[in-house]
């Protein structure tokens, strides 16, 4: 891909809404954080087991201008200074996008800066550059979250060739499930994380498949059938059920899933890089295990600080300034894409 | 003054230009395509069309609903976005007013109709003789509670709005006063009023930081409605001997230790002991127990059903617990809880617990410190 030469600095305001958290932050020439502000509403959200839609989106409404007005103000910068005004539109809860993506247009063209739509998931792929300078296409990449799961080949600034998919839930679906059926309740992924430390990830073997024929493809519905099926046994036979046991072996077997193909993707493709993505991401034995299976094998491992795994406006302001400098520009007429595939403009 | 009209309350997408007294510009379509796609656009073309610049704009008006969430979110976003960047502030607009404001000199009731879906309307009354004059603030009923309203007022009514066409039968059918419908041109929402309107509201002061505005749905949402509906529904009682074989179901579900039914015999003889389920719909979902030991009370259980949590049961036994400790002269409510039971340590730290320290290894199956809590009355 070719690459206009930047002469100027390059400041974008990037604004993030597409799920329960109202995100804009300033970033400088792609790799300099200026602010991160995030204004979370997990917490209302916990009242109802998971992610309401239309609270989300009344949240996003209420607290946009703010959020994006201490972005602006921590960077003590003003909306003139900036560059180009960058939002994701896809994929996500779609009332939830069209809050940031209306308000985000709107910015644009009364400020006249150049608007530039940016993938959520480029956006977390993206995020492993916001602390290490040295990382730079190709490598390849695992985008783990509550609504994905991909193995990817980052050949270049947004241009991603997928390796392989989840074949039905997402790793962090089967997270929150499982947390649910033990009571753990929501978000499932911290909170098995926190609670599988004091477990034996042995103590249960539960299956790991593997799908026919597609060796990067991830399946976590037998997975978690499984482990609901041993608490349901348990249940019906007054057996006790140890929650960090469990918690432990039920993540083993994700980890252990997610580790093996990802490694071996960039064994067999032959590349030295691989950096991990997306809310699960921030999963500490997910972290452990890919730094052990990359180290023995010579692989260059990359993962975000916490901050930046989990929804941010400062990796879409990442991913906006290589789609800026290669020319990307949207319309007034941009719109939400609330199932944007990976690699779709 | 030059205000910006905008309206996405419904199908209808329309923005609009006041200067003062004049309407300089509009632009309405009605049509299925998104708003997001459609409304900056219109925006763009209106002002380029005026040979404009944005930031000549001194207010935004906004219908700011009822209507569809998310049409109303489109406008209200781009009239926060256009806010923030141009600087300038955002007028309110209750979206039924614009909607009557479209009819002038009349001595008839104006009422717009817009249908709510679900068997309901959202409107309003209005008169516009000399004055405009909101008789009813916009409201959500049904169409027959409407028309029953109306009827018994007997006033003659103008009927303007999509909802007014979907219930055209039913006004028919129920209204005993004389009516007429308003003529397409000034039956829908449009720009041009929520303008017009918006700029008397601004010479009234009504003007609002962009930041500051935000919908009126008029409605909540519905996983909040439900929420409330059923938590509406559960009821506290003290606990009777034949809810015994529903609090030992509850016990093995929800315990790795259960309490015994004699354990609970011996809760419900004892003189320092209260205890009450909760029941939905008849069925017992949850039950408690408080033990009150000269000034000083301690909640010994409290359960609630897996499938039947985030209902509230838990919350309303905790006020009864606490309000049972209160009314027994107690000054100090204490607790334990397992460390990894992070909903109840939430539930206990919104009632004011707080933590007093960690008896390690309290617990066994699996083996977890107990957290002590207490708060004073």
């Amino acid at each position: 891909m070719k690459r206009n030469r930047v002469e100027e600095d390059v400041y974008i305001l990037a604004i993030e809404s597409s799920c329960d958290e109202t995100a804009a932050a300033v970033v400088k020439n792609g790799r300099e954080v200026l602010s991160n502000v995030i204004y979370s509403q997990i917490d209302l959200h916990t009242l109802y087991g998971g992610v309401v839609p239309e609270i989300a989106s009344r949240q996003h409404i209420e607290k946009i201008n703010q959020v994006i007005e201490k972005a602006l103000s921590e960077a003590n910068m003003g909306l003139e200074e900036m560059t180009a005004i960058a939002v994701t539109y896809g994929p996500g809860l779609v009332g939830a996008l069209l809050v940031g993506v209306a308000e985000a247009k709107a910015i644009a063209y009364a400020a006249k800066k150049p608007l530039v739509g940016v993938h959520h998931i480029e956006g977390h792929v993206s995020a492993n550059f916001i602390e290490h300078p040295d990382l730079e296409p190709p490598f390849v990449c695992l985008i783990v979250s509550g609504g994905h799961t991909h193995l990817v080949v980052v050949k270049d600034y947004g241009e991603f060739e997928i390796l392989g998919r989840t074949r039905d839930d997402a790793a962090g679906e089967a997270f929150d499930k499982v947390a649910r059926a033990v009571g753990l309740g929501y978000p499932g992924g911290p909170k098995i994380d926190k609670v599988a430390k004091n477990g034996n990830p042995h103590a249960v073997e539960f299956p790991r498949a593997k799908v026919e024929g597609a060796p990067y493809d991830f399946s976590f519905s037998g997975l978690k059938s499984a482990v609901l099926n041993y608490i349901n046994h348990a249940h019906m036979t007054g057996e006790e059920i140890h929650v960090p046991d469990l918690a432990a072996s039920f993540q083993n077997a994700v980890v252990e899933a997610l580790v093996s193909r990802s490694v071996l993707a960039a064994k067999e493709l032959g590349y030295s890089k691989l950096a991990i993505a997306g809310g699960v991401a921030c999963n500490s034995a997910l972290r452990e295990g890919m730094k052990q299976a990359c180290e023995k094998e010579g692989i260059q491992f990359y993962y975000p600080s916490p901050i930046y795994c989990t929804d941010n406006a400062v990796m879409i302001g990442t991913a906006a300034y290589y789609e800026y400098i290669n020319g990307s520009r949207h319309g007034w007429d941009l719109n939400a894409v609330p199932n944007l595939k990976l690699g779709e403009r | 003054m030059k205000v910006l009209g905008i309206e996405t309350s419904s199908l209808v997408a329309s923005v609009a230009l006041v200067t003062d007294e004049v309407l300089t510009g509009e632009y309405t379509v009605n049509l299925k395509k998104t708003h997001s796609q459609t409304l900056l656009t219109m925006v763009d073309e209106l002002l380029s069309m005026l040979g404009m610049e944005p930031q000549e704009v001194d207010a935004i008006a906004v219908s700011a609903g009822p209507g569809s969430f998310t049409g109303l979110r489109i406008g209200s976003a781009t009239a926060k976005g256009l806010g923030l960047a141009l600087k300038k502030p955002l007028i309110s607009v209750p979206t039924v007013d614009a909607m009557a404001y479209n009819i002038y000199g009349s001595s008839a009731l104006i009422c717009p109709i817009m249908d709510a879906k679900r068997n309901q309307v959202y409107t309003g009354w209005y008169r516009f003789e000399k004055e405009f004059e909101v008789v009813r603030k916009q409201y959500v009923c049904s169409i027959e509670e409407l028309l029953a309203d109306l009827n018994e007022r007997g006033e003659r009514v103008l009927f303007l709005g999509e909802g007014a066409l979907v219930y055209e039968k039913s006004i028919q059918n129920l209204a005993s006063f004389s009516y007429s419908f308003v003529p397409a041109q000034s039956s829908r929402q449009r720009a041009a009023s929520v303008a017009a309107l918006g700029l008397c509201y601004a010479k009234e002061g009504r003007l609002v930081d962009a930041a500051e505005h935000r919908p009126e749905y008029l409605r909540k949402p519905q996983a909040e409605r439900e929420r409330k509906e059923a938590a509406r529904e559960v009821e506290i009682a003290p606990m009777q001997r034949e809810d015994l074989a529903a609090v030992e179901g509850i016990e093995q579900q929800c315990f790795s230790k259960p309490w015994s039914r004699s354990l609970w015999d011996e809760v419900l003889e004892s003189t320092c002991d209260l205890a009450w389920t909760a029941r939905y719909r008849g069925e017992v979902i949850a039950c408690c127990n408080l033990r009150i030991v000269a000034d000083e009370a301690e909640i010994m259980r409290i359960a609630v059903l897996p499938q039947r949590r985030r209902m509230g049961a838990a919350r309303k036994m905790m006020e009864e617990m606490l309000e049972a400790a209160k009314e027994r002269q107690c000054e100090r409510v204490c607790l334990e809880v397992r460390e990894g039971n992070q909903g109840a340590r939430t539930l206990y730290e919104s009632y004011g617990f707080q933590t007093d320290g960690l008896r390690e290894a309290y617990y066994k199956n699996p083996t977890e410190a107990a957290v002590l809590m207490s708060r004073l009355l």
